[in-house]
């Protein structure tokens, strides 16, 4: 559909743009539109709301075929955390206000409008360029974070200065953690999953265990799917970790344990 | 650790996450760390569903978080809720991927039949809490006020990822007529949804 979009003819596919259902051409000339027009703006803005309903109430059992969702979710997150970690701090706010960002982008819309008339052959490349650097560089982001992300994860799980410490469970539960300990800036960054529920008024506390003491590394409650995460900063000299456990509180009954070098 | 249930599109719930959202732009990774919390599960059960491949939709959902975490300060709530953005970031790269992967080699489509899996034969998730069966519920409603045919045409585009000329190859209608559906569906979807919404609030 190579021409201008007219009002009429964008509010009619808002609908179809904001499922993504429209041909790439057409899906840009619609957002250019409603961009700048009054009512398309807020009409497909409303559209996506209600959609995005749909998205929020998928089926989780008929969706997610895969016993081991929970499991997944883990991985994703320690993946997402260290990706997250490598590049702190994210992308600045290009500007201070939105409204300075929307005339901006009216303008540019403008502009393509104006080429768009002069030129619509002239446009139209210039569209589908402005389309394939966006993907392109979206792209190009993700593989640089994929690449920060992979070195982050090696640095902390290989790195001369980073140790794992993997814990298992000392009952019936099948309780698992991992303690990353970087020893660069003396972090901590404790994982765990599968966690027993805790009995009313008690609570877990993380122990470092050195050989002539044990140094706690904070209280914390499992969330309700059971994980936990601690983040604490304590400076060891490196050959004092002898072991990282979690206690049961006030009882002081070890639920998890382990010893460096295990994984 | 959030112990809060993902939240729905409701404005009490959007507060928090829109001060989550704030957190992440100033390079707050805990804050990541709960948002994760309470939209990773909705948002993984529809991206498996777009993506049907678990490895595949690991992927998508890490990809749709970064983007979140890179991209947090331009959210701009005027617009819409928390869970609007990180659900359309989230079904974007979907669609991504699935169209790339069709592209590669022509897959067949799998049918969808949402409606079925929103209200039986589904064991619900332990996990999930009243007030998430509730807000189901509410959109299993919405979508069978629908007629059929617009159900379908919706639920083949924003479930199955399918365009327009897609679904006019896949049901044997005329583009014309996939379109007309496509826009009375959402027009329905979009008062229905906003009366539920309205009277709850």
């Amino acid at each position: 559909m190579k021409r201008e979009m007219s009002h009429d003819e964008a509010s009619e596919s808002l609908a179809a743009a904001a499922l993504d259902a429209l041909s790439a051409d057409e899906q840009a000339a619609v957002l250019a539109h409603a961009a700048s027009c009054p009512q398309c703006g807020p009409e497909l803005d409303a559209l996506r709301q209600a959609l995005a309903a749909l998205g929020n109430a998928t089926p989780a059992s008929a969706a997610t075929p895969s016993p081991d969702v929970e499991q997944r979710l883990q991985r994703i997150r320690v993946r997402l955390l260290a990706r997250a970690k490598a590049d702190r701090p994210p992308v600045a706010p290009e500007r201070r206000s939105g409204t300075l960002g929307w005339l901006a982008l009216a303008a540019g819309i403008l502009l393509a409008v104006l080429l768009f008339n002069q030129s619509r052959t002239t446009a139209q490349a210039l569209a589908r360029a402005s389309q394939r650097v966006a993907a392109e560089s979206l792209a190009l982001d993700t593989a640089r974070g994929r690449v920060a992300s992979r070195d982050r994860e090696i640095q902390l799980l290989t790195g001369p200065t980073t140790s794992v410490v993997g814990l298992s469970t000392t009952g019936a539960a099948d309780a698992t953690a991992l303690m990353f300990w970087d020893h660069n800036d003396n972090s901590w960054a404790f994982y765990a999953h599968h966690l027993p529920p805790l009995p009313a008024g008690k609570t877990y506390e993380l122990w470092l265990l050195t050989p002539t003491s044990k140094v706690s590394a904070g209280k914390f409650t499992p969330a309700l799917d059971s994980t936990a995460e601690v983040h604490a900063t304590y400076a060891l000299p490196k050959d004092a970790l002898k072991g990282v456990a979690v206690s049961e509180e006030p009882a002081g009954r070890i639920v998890i344990i382990g010893t460096p070098g295990q994984k | 650790m959030n112990p809060q249930s993902p939240a729905s599109a409701y404005a009490s719930d959007n507060d928090e996450d829109r001060e989550l959202v704030r957190r992440m732009s100033a390079g707050d990774t805990k804050a990541l760390t709960q948002f994760y919390e309470r939209w990773s599960r909705p948002v993984y059960a529809l991206v498996a569903h777009l993506v049907r491949d678990p490895d595949d939709a690991d992927d998508v959902v890490e990809d749709a978080f970064y983007q979140a975490w890179r991209q947090a300060s331009r959210y701009e709530p005027t617009r819409g809720a928390v869970s609007t953005w990180i659900v359309t970031i989230a079904r974007s790269r979907a669609l991504d991927r699935l169209r790339s992967r069709r592209r590669l080699r022509e897959e067949p489509l799998t049918p969808v039949t949402l409606l079925d899996e929103l209200t039986d034969g589904v064991s619900p998730d332990p996990a999930a809490d009243a007030e998430e069966a509730e807000r189901r519920e509410r959109v299993a409603e919405a979508l069978r006020a629908l007629p059929a045919e617009q159900r379908e045409v919706l639920e083949l585009a924003y479930y199955g990822g399918l365009s327009q000329t897609e679904i006019a190859d896949r049901t044997g209608q005329p583009l014309g007529t996939v379109k007309t559906r496509t826009r009375l569906a959402g027009q329905k979807l979009r008062e229905r949804l906003a009366a539920l919404r309205g009277g709850v609030a």
